[in-house]
């Protein structure tokens, strides 16, 4: 399998504040990897780092052998937030992703406009959070890429669009190409992991296959990472060591 | 792909944009009416707004980039910026690029407009193309003064023009690159301002240097009719202390005579500009393909 995201001795400090550290891993061709943590956990920060959307204090990212900021072309990319205008309509969005990526399939994105029940005319500024999150979904998954990087695409949305998002993603992914999903919220996506990587603290916590993980404690990565993680405070996570 | 980038810029700023022409035609065409037909009170309010609004139209212009700058690079929208598959020099030259051409069409605009408040000033006065002559006549005859011809006149005007949009892109783009940049992210969007703060000052106390310290002056003395100019290898100070300072504004007769039959006005200010304009093309070309995105 080659090497699609090599990451050596990566580390990010927010001041005195810890972003992530001394973080080692690869990340293969093929492979639908987790990214799992409580929130602040540093797993923003890594995909960030990834993209080149955060300077590294030490270490370094390659994406396939190239620097990150490099990849772009290679690389599809869900940020947490809406980088779209709000005065704009998902028909200009599309026109945007036209000019600057060969890889968009505009028929493609207009199927899952459709199945998503949005209207291409649609202004972002009428659209719902979870409206927002589904068009956004789109644009990255109508590209053929063999790198797709999703930061927590199902944050703020109900049970039920959760599970439509997913299906979504599950379908529309480039067959053969990695999948790099960022999540706090494991019990809904896990079935769709090759591999999971716990965060905690800007370290990695753990880093395993979830067939191994599943077949060896005979749990599912959900109560795993609860046994890892306990609730405290309005539903977050906190690893009791 | 920098002809891409420069579309997506344009696209960007559409929404800013097209408020603020519709609302400098509606101003314009309210002092044209009001004043053309010499209505009282009415008619002077909107001839001034109208010559506040053509002053003002290249300057908000030229914020609404400034912020489109800073929105499209260090905001959500970075995200998408700094993720398309660009250089940071592409995306450096496509807002130099964008920005010139919005900075060009807004003047153009605005010189339209103030053909516009001239003829209404002709008009109410009876004499349509009166002050449209009387400015021309001027621009005929100042570029002699200072020892030029009305084509170099018309050139220098168009070089001062340009330097303006150098100069003020150097500085904003610098400021909100160098404010966004690791040293100063901790200050949000306060560290544009503080960069700028910082800017500043230094260019005062360079300026200051420049203006009387660097031997590079351009010697202002009386001709026979007009005034003659030539540059210097000379350190403006010395001139400058011939002079003196009085604390009272001194007629340019007694000026030239003090100064020994001229006057040096210091160049070597212009070095400095010169120096920042390349500094900050580099160093914020180089700056906007690192970015530390909130």
């Amino acid at each position: 399998m080659n090497n699609m995201v090599d990451i050596i001795g990566l580390t990010r400090r927010y001041g005195s504040r810890r972003g992530i550290e001394n973080v080692s891993l690869s990340i293969y061709e093929g492979e639908i990897v987790g990214l799992l943590g409580p929130n602040g956990c540093g797993k923003t920060t890594l995909i960030k780092l990834i993209m080149g959307l955060l300077q590294p204090d030490e270490g370094s990212v390659s994406v396939m052998g190239l620097k990150p900021t490099e990849a772009h072309h290679l690389v599809s990319y869900l940020p947490e937030q809406t980088y779209l205008s709000d005065w704009m309509t998902m028909e200009e969005a599309f026109s945007v992703f036209e000019d600057f990526y060969r890889d968009f399939d505009k028929s493609k994105a207009m199927r899952m406009l459709e199945e998503f029940a949005l209207h291409p005319e649609q202004p972002l500024k009428t659209m719902s959070r979870g409206m927002k999150e589904k068009a956004n979904l789109t644009l990255v998954m109508s590209r053929y890429v063999p790198v797709y990087i999703l930061d927590e695409p199902m944050s703020g949305i109900d049970p039920a669009a959760r599970q439509t998002i997913l299906d979504s993603i599950l379908r529309n992914h480039n067959p053969g190409s990695t999948l790099i999903l960022s999540t706090h919220l494991i019990g809904d996506v896990e079935m769709l992991f090759d591999r999971v990587i716990f965060m905690d603290e800007g370290y990695i916590r753990l880093d395993r296959s979830v067939e191994d993980l599943r077949a060896n404690e005979g749990k599912s990565v959900d109560e795993y990472f609860r046994e890892l993680y306990a609730p405290v405070r309005g539903g977050d996570y906190y690893y009791v060591r | 792909m920098l002809g891409k980038l420069i579309k997506l810029d344009f696209r960007m700023v559409r929404s800013q944009l097209k408020w603020v022409i519709p609302i400098y035609a509606l101003l314009l065409t309210s002092a044209f009416v009001f004043k053309s037909f010499n209505i009282p009170v009415l008619g002077t309010l909107m001839y001034v707004l109208g010559i506040i609004a053509t002053l003002a139209l290249v300057p908000v212009v030229l914020v609404l980039m400034l912020a489109h700058y800073y929105r499209h690079f260090y905001t959500n929208q970075g995200y998408l910026t700094h993720t398309l598959p660009v250089t940071s020099s592409q995306r450096y030259h496509a807002k130099m690029i964008s920005g010139f051409l919005l900075y060009v069409f807004s003047s153009l605009i605005a010189v339209f407009g103030f053909f516009i408040i001239l003829l209404t000033e002709g008009i109410s006065k009876g004499k349509a193309m009166y002050a449209i002559n009387e400015f021309f006549k001027i621009m005929d005859t100042w570029p002699a003064y200072i020892g030029l011809s009305t084509f170099a006149g018309v050139l220098l005007i168009i070089g001062i023009w340009l330097l303006m949009y150098v100069s003020f892109f150097t500085t904003m783009s610098f400021s909100v690159t160098a404010g966004m940049g690791r040293r100063f992210n901790r200050f949000g969007v306060g560290g544009p301002f503080l960069v700028y703060i910082i800017l500043y000052v230094v260019n005062q106390i360079l300026g200051f240097f420049g203006l009387f310290f660097i031997p590079l002056s351009l010697r202002i003395s009386p001709g026979d009719t007009y005034l003659k100019m030539r540059v210097v290898t000379e350190m403006p100070i010395h001139n400058f202390l011939d002079i003196g300072v009085t604390g009272q504004n001194i007629p340019f007769e007694e000026m030239i005579e003090r100064g020994g039959g001229h006057f040096d006005l210091g160049l070597g200010v212009f070095i400095f500009s010169f120096a920042f304009v390349v500094f900050s093309y580099f160093y914020t070309k180089r700056q906007v393909g690192k970015v530390n995105l909130r």
